[in-house]
């Protein structure tokens, strides 16, 4: 028994003669392997693995770099960027041959992109632009001369051939 | 009762460990496994049950990881961490007390009773009864008595775990013994 511990009991025997003869236990008991599980649980607490649920696994800077690059080949964006270049190009075509008639078509090739060329391009390739943009540019390429100029014949002519034939009759008498 | 005697070489080592990124992991699992069964009896006996203990010992360990740094070695090493799991327990208590409002008294009259009847409570009924009669105590003294009585501490430890003096621990610990034994006689 060491010097502390002969003293604390002297000490109680003196003040508490009843208590100091009493067994001295606890009496509490706790669960089964508990102080092997509340190490692990306290370790775990303060330094979660990796491999834990809702981590985020680990990917490389090169397969980072992949998937952001990925995103410009998004096939929307792709037929986007087409169409906004084509329009460019015809911009600077049709501006381009006004106000620099004497350029070098060897030199300069897309100078001399004309106006022609570029619908031809659009009609050999139109599934590749997006919908929207096309409506929008027909849109704005008619002039109000242009209907004007349209002979109402050949305007009931169109509506007989290209939509009464092919129209619903429940449509017709909706538009009707 | 267990008591584990920790020498200071291994609070050395634990510290030192603890100094360092790469051994921080080993050094806080070393010193869970040196201290936690010391820290769990000490809030159990202010706690009692061990649902509560088990809350408040866990705390008490991710508090000490989170201030470690600031332990400069004026004092022991479990010194600090008793003082640090009495403050938990304390503020638990005090939180407990909020919750359930039922008067002290009432608590401490079927204390006995409620212990025989706990699973998790497999003393005698001198046992019982002395839980019982520590339990009428205000809490300071409980404190001062536990820490004497079951963890064998000097009046010097108990006093860097309190911030209280040396002689006033002696009138506390004096003061608890007599109305325990006055108790215990009693019943």
């Amino acid at each position: 028994m060491d010097k502390n511990k002969e003293h604390i009991n002297k000490e109680l025997e003196e003040i508490a003669p009843l208590l100091s003869k009493m067994k001295k236990e606890e009496g509490y008991k706790i669960p089964f392997n508990y102080f092997e599980k509340m190490e692990d649980d306290i370790m775990s607490q303060l330094f979660p693995k990796e491999e834990t649920v809702g981590a985020v696994p680990q990917t490389s800077w090169w397969e980072n770099a992949i998937q952001s690059l990925g995103i410009l080949f998004r096939p929307r964006l792709v037929m986007a960027v087409a169409s906004v270049t084509v329009i460019i190009l015809a911009g600077y075509s049709i501006w381009g041959n006004i106000f620099t008639p004497g350029v070098d078509c060897d030199s300069e090739p897309v100078a001399c992109i004309t106006l022609e060329d570029i619908e031809s391009y659009i009609d050999n390739n139109i599934d590749d632009f997006d919908i929207d943009m096309l409506a929008e540019s027909k849109f704005n390429e008619f002039s109000e001369p242009d209907l004007i100029d349209i002979d109402p014949e050949a305007l009931d002519r169109y509506i007989d051939e290209n939509i009464l034939e092919t129209i619903d009759l429940n449509t017709l008498e909706e538009l009707l | 009762m267990e008591s584990k005697k920790v020498n200071s070489q291994t609070d050395q080592q634990i510290l030192a460990m603890m100094g360092d990124d790469r051994t921080r992991e080993q050094a806080f699992r070393l010193l869970v496994k040196t201290y936690q069964e010391r820290l769990y009896w000490h809030i159990r006996r202010m706690v009692v049950e061990h649902d509560d203990a088990n809350d408040v010992v866990q705390n008490t360990f991710i508090k000490v990881f989170r201030s470690i740094g600031k332990f400069k070695g004026d004092s022991k090493l479990y010194t600090w961490l008793y003082r640090i799991a009495t403050n938990e327990s304390i503020t638990f208590i005090n939180k407990k007390k909020k919750v359930v409002a039922t008067s002290i008294d009432d608590e401490d009259l079927g204390l006995d009773r409620a212990l025989k009847a706990d699973s998790y409570f497999d003393g005698d009924d001198a046992t019982a009864q002395l839980k019982a009669a520590i339990a009428t105590l205000p809490e300071k003294q409980q404190l001062v008595f536990n820490m004497r009585y079951y963890d064998e501490m000097s009046y010097q430890d108990i006093s860097d775990v309190l911030g209280t003096s040396v002689g006033a621990l002696k009138a506390s610990y004096h003061h608890a013994a007599k109305k325990i034994e006055h108790f215990l006689k009693g019943h």
